[in-house]
């Protein structure tokens, strides 16, 4: 029963959260809803005994890829069209018991977890075990491949988004500058070595 | 336990809601993340498969599929950079090119 | 690893123009597209004497008939793409070669692993590997808005078909719990509901990146604004490999059970024939006029596998090579004619007989072999594949077919006619630099022989297209 609410309360967050991000005006705003719907779907991992990919969910999606979108939102849209006067705070202030809320679900699942029984999978240490054994044997193939679409990727955003051409083009000035060269925060060190 | 189809219910209102956004809003960075959560839809109904079978296989495709979102955001994310980089001080939600 | 060779020497070139990008110094930097070139070339050759080898990786990874035939489409469609854009001017493409042939090599090795791909994890990242590198691409002249914006409406159609294709790929694990095609194609017979649904859905995912009626939106837009070269090459490999995932996929080992298909792929290939031929009437942009045009082909293509027998599988293959020839061809005469009258529009074409005859001469081959005239290869491909939907006995999908091709001819026949009716702007010859002329030469010549002696190629693409079934 214990779980069975958890489930209902967490999936009721995922779909408000993912509701507001559809449904609101406001870009960082639709941000954040993205992260909670993301921590929901992560709490739900954990529900379902897939440790491995709670965690990547936290790391690689709320913690590189979301910090990513609002980086690029906050340095692309100028102020105005992006956060009006009004809405902003009550947002912000909406958002904080949103997050208490997971928060506490996180909770209630951990001390539910070890109330309830074991899913019928693997235990979860052999789980992260398990997985890692197979992207090094079965799926070995594949996982070299993403090690080359990472690498194609990284390439490609250096061409995009690098400001400078050379030295034979001026710098933008003005606040343009400060957008340049904010907009790649992973760009610069490796520009560097590839021009 | 949670029975399997709670997870999928779920999964598919997500999914759906993703596609719904992709199509109703206009601002480029909106419709990306409407894509994103319409692909963790997919991942939640990938893992919420796969606990029946006890095999890890299911995850390792959530795996990838992860992997793979982050190559993707990365270059939308550049693209979107570079499209402002030509027109300056525009708001992305004024871009002529997304008639369908 | 004799089976993975390929690959592996894909990945080894890629990694090598990395670091030839790495260290290249100065304004001109075509050594490494160079470098590149030759290396797709000598893949290419070696990619010839290679033979079947057993499958690798647990059945994951295949490397039969149906693989090599691919593979070596794909290696010499993309070694004519890379020598039609050695040439390219514009400081970009002198100062960026090499992040320019990195991308292409890394969506090649896509396609290459895409075409043995018999497992859905393997499938989903060659797919993606060749996908995403193509977004960058489109967008590769990034000062010019109608590229960077072509790139974003490219980029966000071809992700929203990834989320569906993951989506449909979880309803097919979940179906089958296994992420083996061979345990998909067994499980197909029961007419598992989710498994079917996941399929289609998987199916929409790769409608987009053939460009497929409803999922077409990106075609035009994308070929417009991107570099020339490049979309001759994005509008025939990419597609191809396509088509061999849809083989793989929807026909291999399933047996009796692919006749589940049919529906599904006339439909498309209705809509898409009917919908691609009649919007590239109105056209005055050349690569507008091609990029429907190509949606229409895709049409032909699926009419062949609405068969879903051996001998359409084959004509569906050997369309795809005529197709790889023709089309690339046309886009890169579109490419002299632009280089030299700054203008892609078709008025650029006027009198170009007079101007340039062999040119005009190449690129009437094209439009013949595009439009299904006898004894260019366009011809063979177009007759194969309706011979093949009426022996499966779908005689309106052949006579639809058959009427828009008379549509086709007409745009084509357009073309044709501003170059050798219309009076030239110019009396001076179109410059045409030599790596391009070697391009447009190698798909001139491959038009040519496919049409007067398709007969090999035909044997060749019924032998491995016969074991599928």
């Amino acid at each position: 029963m214990m779980a069975r609410a958890a489930f209902l309360v967490i999936a009721g967050i995922a779909v408000a959260a993912a509701l507001a991000l559809v449904l609101r005006r406001n870009t960082v705003h639709g941000a954040l809803f993205l992260v909670v719907n993301l921590g929901c779907v992560a709490a739900l991992y954990l529900m379902l005994g897939a440790i491995f990919l709670a965690a990547a969910q936290i790391i690689v999606y709320a913690g590189a890829i979301m910090v990513l979108f609002v980086f690029a939102i906050m340095v692309l849209i100028p102020g105005k069209e992006e956060t009006g006067p009004d809405p902003r705070r009550t947002w912000r202030l909406l958002a904080a018991p949103l997050g208490g809320a997971l928060l506490l679900e996180l909770i209630l699942l951990v001390v539910g977890r070890t109330a309830a029984p074991a899913p019928t999978g693997a235990a979860p240490s052999d789980n992260v075990a398990a997985i890692g054994r197979l992207l090094f044997t079965d799926y070995l193939l594949p996982f070299e491949l993403t090690s080359v679409l990472l690498l194609a990727a990284m390439v490609g955003v250096l061409l995009l988004a690098r400001s400078r051409e050379g030295s034979a083009e001026p710098q933008g000035a003005g606040p343009e500058a400060s957008v340049r060269g904010s907009a790649k925060p992973q760009g610069s060190e490796p520009e560097a070595s590839l021009r | 336990m949670i029975p399997e189809s709670w997870y999928l219910a779920l999964s598919a209102v997500l999914f759906t809601i993703g596609v719904v956004g992709v199509v109703i809003r206009r601002n480029p960075l909106v419709i990306f993340m409407s894509i994103e959560l319409a692909l963790n839809a997919a991942n939640l109904a990938l893992v919420a498969f796969g606990q029946r079978t006890g095999s890890p296989d299911g995850q390792a495709l959530v795996f990838f599929v992860m992997a793979v979102a982050a190559a993707e955001v990365a270059v939308g994310l550049a693209i979107i950079v570079a499209i402002f980089r030509v027109r300056q001080r525009l708001s992305v939600d004024e871009l002529s090119m997304m008639r369908w | 690893m004799i089976a993975f060779a390929l690959e592996i020497g894909v990945g080894a070139l890629m990694l090598l123009v990395f670091i030839a990008t790495l260290v290249a110094r100065g304004d001109d930097r075509r050594w490494v597209g160079w470098l590149a070139a030759a290396g797709t070339l000598a893949l290419t050759l070696l990619a010839l004497p290679l033979s079947p080898a057993p499958a690798q990786l647990g059945g994951a990874f295949v490397q039969d008939g149906l693989a090599l035939f691919a593979k070596r489409l794909f290696l010499a469609a993309t070694f004519i793409g890379l020598l039609g854009g050695l040439s390219l001017p514009g400081r970009p493409f002198l100062r960026r070669a090499g992040e320019y042939h990195i991308l292409v090599l890394a969506s090649l090795l896509g396609m290459l692993v895409l075409a043995s791909a018999r497992d859905l994890v393997l499938l989903f990242v060659a797919f993606e590997l060749m996908s995403i590198p193509l977004y960058i691409l489109a967008g590769f002249a990034k000062r010019e808005a109608g590229a960077v914006e072509a790139a974003l409406k490219f980029f966000l159609v071809g992700s929203v078909s990834s989320a569906v294709m993951a989506y449909g790929l979880s309803f097919v694990y979940g179906a089958v719990r296994t992420t083996s095609l061979a345990g998909v194609a067994k499980a197909m017979p029961d007419g598992d509901g989710l498994l079917i649904l996941g399929l289609l859905a998987v199916f929409g995912g790769f409608g987009f990146k053939i460009a497929a009626f409803p999922f077409h939106m990106w075609v035009p837009d994308t070929y417009e604004a991107a570099p020339t070269p490049f979309v001759a090459w994005l509008s025939v490999t990419p597609k191809a490999a396509g088509f061999v995932a849809l083989f793989r996929v929807y026909f291999e080992g399933m047996g009796t059970a692919v006749s589940f298909w049919v529906p599904v792929a006339a439909g498309l290939a209705t809509l898409t024939i009917v919908a691609g031929n009649l919007m590239a009437l109105p056209q005055q942009n050349a690569k507008r006029l091609l990029a429907y045009s190509g949606i229409a082909h895709i049409g032909y293509m699926l009419v062949g596998f609405a068969a879903t027998s051996a001998s359409g599988t084959a004509m569906v293959l050997f369309y795809l090579v005529a197709y790889v020839f023709g089309n690339m061809g046309a886009f890169l005469v579109v490419e002299a004619v632009a280089r030299s009258e700054g203008s892609e529009h078709l008025a650029a074409f006027r009198g170009l007989a007079q101007r340039s005859p062999l040119l005009a001469l190449a690129m009437l081959l094209f439009l013949l072999s595009l439009g299904g005239i006898p004894f260019v290869a366009g011809f063979w491909a177009k007759l194969y594949v309706f011979w093949a939907a009426a022996t499966a006995g779908l005689y309106w999908l052949v006579l639809l077919g058959a009427l828009l091709t008379v549509v086709a001819l007409f745009y084509y026949l357009i073309v044709a006619k501003r170059m050798y009716i219309e009076a030239p702007p110019a009396t001076t010859r179109v410059p045409l630099e030599p790596m391009l002329a070697l391009a447009v030469l190698l798909c001139a010549l491959g038009v040519v022989i496919l049409g007067v002696y398709p007969k090999p190629l035909v044997m060749a693409a019924l032998r491995v297209a016969a074991p599928l079934f």
